[in-house]
């Protein structure tokens, strides 16, 4: 087990007129469950293949643990990588497949044994052990490929997409079963995924990249209530933030967030916020996440400051809750979740209101948001 | 001294009646070369497919003393065997390197057929399947190295043959993938490419997490190696070039996944650049980063602007506002399927006269 640490990583491939990644900054933790995550292209794969070995770092360091790996090769780095084609060895036994590697390290027969058992057993994949690859489905071979790295016992684990060739279901039984491997290995890992959802359920921090450059680096919960920027924003959390543009000015002693058809009154402290930043009268973007508008009366009722209307445009029932998709606010359409049995038609008007205690403002030229920076 | 002088010798400096005996192939004798069984107990001489065979005599009519005799004079001769072997496999190995050398070099007939006295191992005259493996390491002893990885990889049916200490050509019996195709029922005719795919990718990722980390291989259509290695190898260092020179972040490379590009690269420089000066009209105005990431994305999802705008990660009417945009600069709209095609092939070319 071992924390790493990367210091100005870069990674600049020949021909390339901008780096893949550039200056990569991160301590992780011993144990640690981290994922990286963003759309394609932003450079996560390139950041866990430079961690694993298999592309050379252009510039900064790498440590894992106490050691400088940046020229170490892979199998000496002491971590076990599985990847999203999980190619697992075609002509050999699911045993052989888990035990190759302990073999090559001349590792007793006893011992081979009892690791690939002990991580067949953690898989639940003991009845497995004598097929072939081309016998299992693939959730199994996903299994598989995860005991194939297990049995090594690394420092570290490094994961790039393991599920993303599974169907949903799979994936997502598949995500518990890592995160619970994770508790029960006490190991550090490394994860990679472009789904928001799998970084959201399984990281202990998150790591948000966008065109090589971390945006954030924060726990679930953190990057989700205040994310830094309008991309963060954006990224984390099904349906998006909703984005507005509009202005802020002072109306007697309140101030005010107008675009088209809204008009609602920033709380006081975030007004107090703006003011002090020199936001009034300047364009601004207003973000709402969907469960933060209301439909119920007794919202509406408490929050007369902060009520709109709009038109739906779609209502898609969930059973347990509904996504209204709305016009009428701002240029764009936008999406309020709302409780699945509330009496909503799709076509008519209806009246909501912003929890203005969750609203974040991001500046239009910087993007960032003013109230985390 | 062979097997059998040896099974006399001993018999007559003990005194004893020693059988040969051959056992079906178990785990018995993989950590120990003397088992007890029955009352009988069994020396280890070799493997040969799944047998293993063994001296054999009464447990009770041998002392302790007379046992470990017997275990270490059959263990030095082993011993000394597998050197023998082993000197000369690298012998053959080095004389068959420097004749792909010379005729590579020097050679004018690629179709040149092995000559009969480097056939020294029967795999050369059976179907194999070629594969190349390039480095960038600079490590020595890397050969060796790789030679011992590969057979416990796939056991004795391989023949590594080391061009230099970053370039090899592993051939693999193809008894290794028919099996796989059989035991599936599949006719290995049609089923090859994608067999020969999966086959090179768990190579690939075993030499990752085993070997020395990132290497580039390519794979070609299974031959008899006696009669076309030196067909085959041209072929996989062409295969190789060209998908190193297009896919500079992909590193299993195949002819059936590059024919696009195989046969763009036979048209001379001022072709393409003229090809792409008139699609594209003003190249670095238009192809910036994220219009090539957009572009390469919109082709990778098979022209689909949904899938597209959720990888990228942008709103679908941002992505239509950038395919509005090239088109309206290029007069191409990659949304349709002819334009789509000019695009995609500039783009290619793009990529290499770039970097000439």
């Amino acid at each position: 087990m071992a924390g790493l640490s990367l210091k100005n990583i870069y990674k600049i491939y020949p021909n390339s007129e901008t780096p893949s990644v550039s200056d990569f900054n991160l301590e992780i933790a011993d144990k640690e469950f981290l994922v990286l995550v963003g759309p394609s292209g932003c450079g996560k794969s390139t950041t866990l293949r430079m961690i694993a070995g298999l592309e050379e770092i252009s510039k900064g360091e790498l440590y894992i643990g106490d050691r400088l790996v940046n020229d170490v090769a892979p199998k000496d780095r002491d971590i076990a990588m599985v990847f999203q084609s999980y190619a697992l060895y075609p002509h050999m036994t699911v045993y052989q497949n888990m035990a190759f590697g302990l073999k090559l390290r001349k590792m007793k027969k006893t011992e081979i044994e009892e690791r690939v058992r002990e991580a067949a057993k953690i898989l639940d994949i003991e009845h497995l052990l004598e097929r072939k690859p081309k016998a299992l489905s693939g959730g199994q071979r996903q299994r598989v490929a995860l005991g194939r790295a297990i049995v090594r016992e690394p420092r570290v684990f490094l994961m790039d997409e393991p599920l993303s060739n599974l169907d949903a279901k799979l994936r997502v039984q598949m995500r518990t079963e890592i995160g619970k491997l994770h508790k029960r290995l006490e190991t550090t890992f490394i994860y990679v995924t472009h789904d928001q959802t799998e970084a959201m359920t399984m990281g202990t921090r998150i790591v948000i990249m966008k065109d090589g450059i971390v945006q954030q680096v924060d726990s679930p919960t953190q990057v989700y209530h205040h994310p830094i920027n309008m991309f963060v924003a954006g990224f984390i959390g099904s349906p998006s933030m909703n984005f507005v543009e509009g202005k802020l000015e002072e109306k007697g002693k309140d101030v005010h967030f107008t675009a088209e058809g809204v008009d609602i009154v920033i709380p006081e402290g975030k007004a107090k916020i703006l003011r002090e930043k020199g936001y009034l009268l300047k364009d601004i973007l207003l973000g709402i996440r969907p469960e933060d508008i209301h439909q119920e009366p007794v919202f509406l009722e408490a929050s007369p400051n902060s009520v709109v209307n709009a038109h739906i445009d779609v209502a898609e029932n969930l059973g347990h809750e509904m996504n209204l998709y709305l016009s009428g606010l701002g240029n764009k359409i936008f999406v309020a979740r709302v409780d699945g049995r509330a009496n909503i038609k799709e076509g008519s008007n209806i009246q909501l209101a912003f929890d203005m205690n969750k609203i974040h403002i991001f500046d239009k030229d910087t993007e960032l948001n003013v109230f985390e920076n | 001294m062979n097997w059998d002088e040896i099974k006399a010798k001993l018999e007559q400096i003990l005194d004893l009646r020693l059988k040969r005996e051959v056992l079906h192939k178990n785990d018995w004798f993989s950590d120990r070369n003397v088992i007890e069984k029955n009352n009988q107990i069994y020396f280890y001489l070799y493997s040969e497919g799944n047998h293993d065979y063994t001296f054999s005599l009464n447990h009770t009519s041998l002392t302790p003393s007379e046992k470990n005799l017997i275990e270490m004079t059959l263990s030095l001769y082993r011993a000394n065997l597998g050197q023998t072997k082993s000197t000369s496999d690298e012998q053959n190995s080095i004389t068959l390197r420097d004749w792909i050398l010379n005729q590579l070099q020097y050679g004018s007939n690629h179709y040149e057929k092995l000559p009969e006295p480097l056939v020294q191992t029967p795999q050369l005259l059976t179907k194999n399947i070629p594969i190349l493996i390039q480095t960038n390491a600079s490590e020595e002893n890397t050969e060796e190295e790789l030679l011992n990885l590969l057979k416990s990889f796939y056991g004795s049916q391989i023949v590594l043959i080391p061009l230099s200490n970053k370039e090899y050509v592993l051939l693999c019996s193809l008894d290794l993938l028919e099996e796989e195709i059989e035991e599936q029922g599949k006719d290995i005719e049609l089923e090859i490419e994608e067999s020969l795919q999966v086959f090179s990718s768990s190579l690939y990722e075993m030499l990752l997490s085993e070997w020395i980390g990132k290497c580039h291989i390519s794979v070609h259509y299974p031959i008899v190696p006696c009669e076309s290695v030196l067909f085959v190898i041209k072929q996989l260092r062409e295969v190789m070039e060209l998908g190193r020179k297009y896919y500079q972040n992909e590193y299993i490379y195949s002819p059936w996944n590059l024919q696009l590009e195989s046969l763009l690269d036979i048209l001379p420089d001022e072709a393409r650049s003229g090809f792409i000066k008139h699609v594209f009209k003003q190249v670095d105005f238009i192809l910036d980063a994220e219009m090539k990431t957009t572009l390469e994305q919109f082709f990778n999802t098979d022209c689909n602007v949904s899938e597209t705008a959720k990888k990228l990660f942008i709103h679908r009417n941002t992505l239509i506002y950038r395919l509005d945009k090239f088109k309206h600069e290029t007069g191409l709209d990659v949304r349709v399927f002819n334009q789509a095609v000019l695009v995609k092939v500039s783009l290619l070319l793009y990529k290499v006269t770039n970097r000439s």
